[in-house]
């Protein structure tokens, strides 16, 4: 592994972006080791959404300043699919349909893209039913078209799936307990710790604390109008819970308004 | 055919009362024929031609036309077995269907034609209209120039009066023909094609039919010209699959008007592909014209460069009882330009019409390219069940950079989105070799952008 000093997974250094001209992100610091769970709370519109999807490389969003290293290389010089070619993962908030493309061809493109070398279609087949079992969907979900009428639950369920499809060094998730019932989050969670271990590192966005009591994390940090403002342990996420945003808004957000 | 003896005047640039006379005589045509062609010829002349003021040409220029400056006629050799094809023929007919007929028009001319033992034996005819003519002269007479007439347009004025090869099936009453019949028209010269194909499906009977186009001309090459008119009468409770698979060079401007009839409880698939040709107009007309009757349309189409090509359809319900179903889907790159121009007519009596029409285009990349969509309804019964629909979008960024995060290159990714977008139709297609065909030559187009071919 290049340039994987001590550990670091994931190194975001003073990270500004912008969205048509308006700064969402103001310097962002954040750093990931090797094996660890990050969450990034934080009330809506702080810039959890924007700050995942500029890791991953959305194309509306523009750096301004600042950088992302991955892995040891400079994430921003990289196209969205060489990010995750180099092991980084984004489950998405809002999944894009995509008529007319099955999920099971889809993932095929795509496990063979991030991989070395190409699976043969009864390694892929197989591959497929044991993630699929894991997250307790039905065989016939395969042939669906990408997406389309799926369910929220559903669409958040096909995210984890490809995580475990692409098994990545880093995953990125963006709300991904949101509108989730107890059962659906269970599953989902449930395929979450499946990819925990010593090579794998996450990013938990999310606006509850409730998903933390299923994956539990290493670190949680506060994100406050494009800033990350406060870190700390599990413990940090309980607080917040009890005492609500506007408690980070008081104790961080005063003299920081736009 | 003999390639001898062909007429100068036909030989020559330039198209004429006395072209239409030498060719009549030439192909040694009965008279009320050659009193046909001529009558069309004189409607041909009549005619002014289309401009962008006439509401069917409203957006496809064809200003520059000129199509007295081809050549009317150009021969080809006789050939006895498929491997005396030309090579590019050779493959195209390897890639293709399986197939139990097989009939090639090279050039004017119908170069070889075999139909199985098996289908013979059962009464099945499969040959060139000059044959046919000759062999089967009261079903031709009776049934040529009945859907497609000589005063349809003036490119139907053009194709009756000078017609030539083009291709005439007969199924008998109950023959269920299980493999399809396959037509091929090959151009390799610059001039004109004028093929005809007229099918009659009698009572009772199935088959698939395949008319396919291809060329190996450039968009470097001089025009070249191909008009067509497709006759399909399908008789009561007998079915009919009609592909048109049009990939001619970029070199050929494509002229075609598909009209089909159908019979008490016919049922009529027609699958219109259009990839190929600097510009192609074809007008693909089903008539609802028996209680029962059933048409589905399947049309596809894919425009690069600064290919203009343009749909005009028609689901013509004129008995009462019976379906369509329309679907046409299309892409355009680049500078292209493509037309889809789609009415539903329900004429007086046409009780319980049950009509649908949908077209769907999708703009590829942030260029010039552009898609004209014009659906259109004319009710004049009260009791029908009729929509339609249109969309017109570019490929989603979103999209792309959803798949681009699962590790897919751009590239790939548009693939994905329109063999997704174009799944919709091909999935429809229940013939493998033309399915398979069809994604490979999506597959070239996409592959094929612009800057690609400059980089």
């Amino acid at each position: 592994m290049s340039g994987n000093g001590g550990g670091l997974m994931l190194k975001v250094e003073n990270l500004h972006a912008e969205i048509d001209g308006q700064e969402i992100l103001k310097g962002v610091d954040l750093e990931v080791n090797l094996g660890e769970i990050h969450a990034i709370m934080g009330p809506n519109g702080s810039g959890k959404s924007t700050l995942a999807n500029v890791m991953m490389g959305h194309p509306r969003y523009e750096v301004t300043e600042g950088s992302i290293t991955f892995d040891g290389e400079d994430v921003l010089e990289m196209e969205p699919d060489e990010r995750a070619r180099a092991g980084m993962f984004l489950a998405f908030q809002y999944p894009s349909e995509i008529p007319g493309v099955s999920v099971a061809n889809f993932l095929r493109t795509a496990v063979n893209s991030v991989r070395e070398q190409e699976l043969n279609p009864m390694e892929m087949y197989k591959l497929l039913q044991e993630k699929m079992k894991i997250m307790k969907m039905d065989p016939s979900f395969a042939e669906r078209y990408l997406n389309e009428g799926f369910s929220g639950g559903e669409k958040k369920r096909n995210e984890i799936l490809q995580l475990l499809m692409l098994d990545p060094k880093l995953a990125i998730l963006d709300e991904t307990d949101s509108g989730l019932d107890i059962d659906a989050l269970q599953v989902v969670a449930r395929g979450v710790n499946e990819m925990r271990g010593p090579e794998f590192s996450a990013v938990l966005i999310t606006h509850y604390q409730r998903i933390l009591r299923y994956i539990e994390p290493d670190r949680v940090h506060v994100m406050l109008d494009g800033r990350i403002v406060t870190s700390g342990g599990k413990k940090l996420a309980e607080e917040l819970e009890d005492k609500g945003y506007d408690w980070v808004r008081q104790e961080f957000g005063a003299g920081t308004q736009s | 055919m003999s390639t001898n003896g062909v007429p100068e005047v036909l030989k020559s640039k330039g198209m004429s009362v006395e072209v239409v006379k030498a060719l009549s005589a030439f192909k040694d045509e009965p008279s009320w024929l050659t009193e046909k062609r001529l009558q069309a010829w004189r409607t041909y002349e009549k005619t002014p031609m289309p401009t962008m003021r006439d509401e069917d040409w409203r957006y496809t220029d064809i200003s520059d036309i000129e199509i007295e400056e081809f050549v009317p006629y150009a021969s080809s050799p006789d050939v006895e077995r498929e491997g005396d094809l030309p090579d590019a023929v050779q493959k195209l007919i390897k890639e293709g269907e399986e197939n139990s007929a097989l009939l090639v028009q090279h050039n004017s001319e119908t170069t070889m034609s075999r139909v199985d033992e098996e289908l013979k034996a059962k009464g099945l005819i499969f040959t060139d209209l000059h044959t046919a003519l000759r062999e089967h002269e009261d079903i031709v007479r009776q049934k040529l120039f009945g859907l497609v007439p000589e005063d349809y347009d003036k490119f139907a004025s053009l194709a009756a009066a000078l017609f030539s090869g083009g291709s005439f099936l007969y199924v008998p009453r109950g023959v269920e023909v299980e493999i399809p019949i396959q037509s091929y028209r090959w151009l390799d010269v610059i001039g004109s094609i004028m093929p005809r194909t007229l099918v009659v499906v009698d009572e009772g009977a199935s088959v698939t039919y395949i008319d396919e186009y291809a060329s190996p001309g450039t968009e470097d090459d001089e025009y070249a010209f191909s008009n067509g008119a497709v006759e399909l009468y399908v008789g009561q409770g007998a079915s009919l699959r009609y592909v048109s698979l049009q990939n001619w060079g970029r070199n050929v401007l494509h002229f075609n008007t598909i009209r089909s009839e159908a019979g008490k409880d016919a049922s009529i698939n027609s699958l219109v592909v259009s990839l190929g040709a600097d510009l192609s107009r074809t007008n693909v007309e089903a008539g609802l014209t028996a209680p029962g009757s059933d048409s589905e349309m399947l049309g596809l189409y894919f425009a690069d460069s600064n290919q203009v090509i343009d749909h005009h359809t028609l689901q013509d319900h004129i008995a009462h009882d019976a379906h369509s179903d329309l679907l046409y889907k299309g892409a355009a790159r680049d500078e292209a330009l493509t037309v889809f121009s789609g009415l539903i007519r329900v004429e007086p009596g046409a009780q319980k019409t049950d009509a649908y029409q949908t077209n769907r285009n999708l703009i590829l990349g942030t260029e010039d390219a552009m898609a004209i969509s014009l659906p259109r309804l004319e009710i004049q019964a009260d009791d029908v069940k009729c929509s339609h629909g249109s969309t017109t979008g570019q490929v989603d960024e979103e999209e792309l950079f959803y798949m681009m995060s699962r590790g897919i290159p751009r590239v790939e990714a548009e693939k994905l989105v329109v063999f997704g977008f174009f799944g919709e139709v091909t999935s429809r297609i229940t013939l493998k070799g033309v399915k398979e065909k069809l994604d490979r030559a999506i597959e070239a187009k996409i592959g094929l952008s612009s800057e690609e071919r400059v980089a």
